[in-house]
């Protein structure tokens, strides 16, 4: 059996939303506790400069984007750059209407903030699983 | 689109090390502050992916840039994108300037904070600084 590759994940940056701030979490909390070694973050900033080793690495690899929003710049930004991620998620669709009823903010999630950013990182670790038992 | 907006900033949201997770902060602190309505954010995602209207909101506008790292992405992404820009911030520069240190990325700490803090003020005073000098270059 094969080992699953490492997957990487491409998190929106977006500082205009609170739900920028979950993805931004959820990403952390998939990678050091849900699927630590399995997945690894790319840094968006650097791998839509064309630094580091970003791109090439999300072009050898599969990637997962979370999108804050339904503008999906990270999906977009990654598929222009490097290939198809295996997975476009937006976190306002994920989460729909608990944020609305959530105490948060772009600056600070609080409790609420940190329930909403493990349902996500749920969410994602359940595709991982599903991605790697279909190869 | 903020109407009122008088100057964009751009800056490092990179999640691969704790300057990234200052930066975001600093603009957190920005965007709360007295004088938000003058500040136009333009995420590095946003600007990228080419969503309407960033591309064109930095071009009008002048710029602040805050980066995060040496690799400056900020500021490569906003001369990429024809970008003026008036007042630049390196974190990594501003660490040494405040002998504060960020713990790690997930968790700044107290000192982060106290760096974040530091730097917006810094940064606020400058936009000031220069929108004042166009307000009476303007006159």
């Amino acid at each position: 059996m094969t080992e699953p590759k490492k997957i990487g994940i491409v998190s929106c940056s977006g500082e205009e939303l609170p739900e920028g701030t979950i993805s931004r979490i959820a990403t952390r909390i998939v990678m050091d506790k849900l699927k630590p070694g399995l997945t690894t973050t790319i840094c968006l900033p650097l791998f839509l400069t064309g630094g580091g080793n970003e791109r090439e690495f999300a072009k050898k690899h599969p990637t997962i984007t979370i999108d804050g929003c339904e503008k999906m710049c990270a999906a977009i930004a990654t598929e222009k750059y490097s290939g198809k991620p295996i997975l476009s998620l937006n976190v306002k669709e994920i989460l729909s209407n608990d944020i609305k009823n959530a105490d948060i903010s772009r600056q600070k999630m609080g409790p609420d903030g940190r329930k909403l950013a493990h349902k996500v990182a749920k969410k994602i670790a359940e595709k991982i699983d599903h991605y790697n038992s279909k190869k | 689109m903020n109407s009122q907006a008088k100057i964009s900033l751009v800056a490092c949201g990179g999640m691969d090390k704790a300057e990234g997770s200052v930066t975001t902060q600093i603009t957190f602190l920005l965007l709360n502050q007295d004088h938000k309505a003058e500040i136009a954010l333009i995420t590095i995602p946003q600007l990228c992916a080419g969503i309407s209207p960033y591309p064109t909101m930095l071009k009008t506008l002048p710029v602040v840039v805050i980066d995060g790292c040496g690799e400056r992405c900020a500021t490569k992404i906003v001369a990429r994108n024809q970008g003026r820009i008036r007042i630049k911030s390196l974190l990594t520069k501003e660490i040494q300037k405040f002998k504060k240190r960020p713990q790690s990325q997930e968790n700044i700490g107290q000192e982060g904070m106290q760096l974040a803090e530091l730097v917006a003020s810094d940064i606020q005073s400058q936009i000031e600084d220069y929108l004042k000098g166009e307000h009476n270059n303007g006159k």
